[in-house]
């Protein structure tokens, strides 16, 4: 299976997340902070893996998991 | 208003008075007793002890600003600008004293460079460095634990990491003593700025040379990830680059040192969980997160008001500081069960020991890293660890909770 489009999903561990808003700076078509503050993995339009996979990796705290559908 | 055990509120103020350097614990639970966001007249702004607002005051990078060269932090700096000039233009590009929108663009850039990923092929080694430093402990009576171990591992770490010669750790110390100094000591230390000065001179003319040759020769570390990085067209500056490089210098090793020797402290006391560090990983990892939040590095950062707010039932105005103590919220018993504990067991543990918001630390993932391999290996090595110093006394400073002397006695299997 390949990463493309739509492939891949991301999920916050939200045991981690410190709301340092890496992921919302990187890739904010895909991430946003809910009202408590943590990020949540909420694409509005299909997001390429490649976008997903590096706001996963600017995150300080690693809470970020990416998989492909 | 005095209390029950006759301290008067002119103690409450004394951020720097012996039970709150010794014994920060007991002072801010006696602080958030009596007013979880307190206004403190000696400090000159609300001292913040429970986790709600700690956490709240984190993430309000709108309204809470880091910057020191602006608002009521920036006079020092501002009136140095003229005669440190090469000291204030470098500070003034460290990501951490910076807002919105620059700190987007610094930030940005690191995160690309420096990340969990890119750290975590540092194990091995920081596995190798570890077992270096611990041979020499075995057998021995008595060991300058801070001296030996807990400052030589980071210190190695960042300045291999970065690409800057390692064996200039004593000169990388000195001046980042220096440095700390001008960010962290209020105006008792009349000739930090001179002395800043020349520390920021020293560092920009080891590093510089280092970023030039890395454009053109690029190796195998962060100064050429930084070289390099580049988030939609956007590049750090070279000068960025230097004062990136200095600032991680200076912040990747106390702390890291001070997290590892308080982490030693606190297992002398709960020496229960000694046993199973070096071969239990998911318990060496809990366990640094629980010595993070039980005695972390940094007791405390503070902010500024940008606009007036209410926090607490209390009226923020602008201009106001703001002092978020994470040892208090780290012990708040609304946020943590048996806060006094030291359970290395603990989880989740949602402690605000690297921060929380844009400035989380990014160096957490390394600080992590060091003080896993450093428990593991020592637990695995040794059956116990005793703290031999009769009576620990720590650094008189309102941000680091950093000992002055740690010997110990490291005990064979």
């Amino acid at each position: 299976m390949t990463t493309d489009s739509n492939t891949v999903r991301a999920r916050v561990d939200h045991d981690i997340c410190a709301s340092a808003a890496a992921c919302v700076q990187r890739a904010p078509q895909a991430f946003r902070l809910n009202a408590e503050g943590l990020s949540e993995f909420v694409p509005a339009d299909p997001v390429d893996a490649d976008t997903v996979q590096h706001a996963a990796d600017a995150c300080p705290m690693g809470a970020i998991t990416v998989f492909e559908d | 208003m005095i209390d029950i055990a006759g301290n008067t509120p002119a103690s409450l103020d004394d951020l720097l008075s012996d039970q709150a350097i010794n014994e920060p614990t007991a002072y801010y639970n006696r602080l958030r007793a009596h007013d979880p966001v307190y206004w403190n007249g000696r400090w000159n702004g609300w001292i913040v002890t429970n986790y709600a607002d700690v956490v709240a005051g984190f993430r309000d990078h709108g309204r809470l600003s880091s910057d020191r060269f602006d608002g009521p932090f920036a006079k020092d700096i501002t009136e140095s600008a003229s005669r440190y000039g090469q000291l204030i233009e470098f500070m003034n590009k460290w990501m951490f004293t910076k807002d919105r929108p620059y700190h987007i663009h610094l930030r940005s850039l690191i995160n690309t460079a420096f990340t969990p990923k890119s750290v975590e092929v540092l194990r091995p080694r920081i596995r190798e460095l570890v077992r270096g430093l611990a041979e020499p402990l075995i057998n021995r009576d008595r060991v300058n634990f801070l001296g030996e171990f807990a400052f030589t591992l980071p210190i190695i770490v960042i300045a291999e990491y970065l690409g800057v010669p390692a064996d200039r750790r004593l000169e990388l110390r000195s001046w980042s003593e220096d440095l700390g100094a001008v960010i962290f000591s209020e105006a008792e230390n009349p000739g930090r700025f001179a002395t800043g000065e020349q520390a920021m001179t020293d560092l920009v003319n080891l590093i510089r040379p280092i970023v030039r040759a890395r454009a053109i020769e690029p190796r195998d570390d962060l100064i050429t990830a930084m070289v390099h990085a580049e988030v939609g067209g956007d590049r750090f500056t070279e000068d960025e680059i230097i004062a990136n490089a200095v600032l991680m210098v200076f912040a990747g090793h106390e702390t890291t040192m001070n997290l590892i020797s308080n982490g030693i402290v606190a297992f002398d006391r709960f020496p229960e969980h000694w046993d199973r560090l070096g071969t239990d990983e998911r318990l060496a990892r809990t366990a640094v997160e629980e010595a993070l939040r039980y005695d972390g590095p940094i007791r405390a950062l503070a902010r500024w008001a940008t606009e007036p707010f209410e926090l607490s039932g209390k009226r923020i105005m602008r201009y106001d500081r703001l002092l978020l103590v994470q040892h208090a919220a780290n012990h708040d018993p609304q946020a943590f069960t048996d806060p006094e504990q030291f359970d290395p067991h603990r989880w989740p543990n949602r402690h605000v020991g690297f921060g929380q918001g844009i400035h989380t630390c990014l160096g957490a993932p390394l600080a992590r890293m060091e003080a896993q391999e450093a428990f593991a290996y020592l637990s695995a090595e040794f059956s116990s660890v005793e703290v031999l110093t009769t009576e620990l006394t720590y650094n008189r400073m309102v941000v680091s909770r950093s000992l002055r002397n740690l010997d110990v006695r490291f005990h064979p299997r």
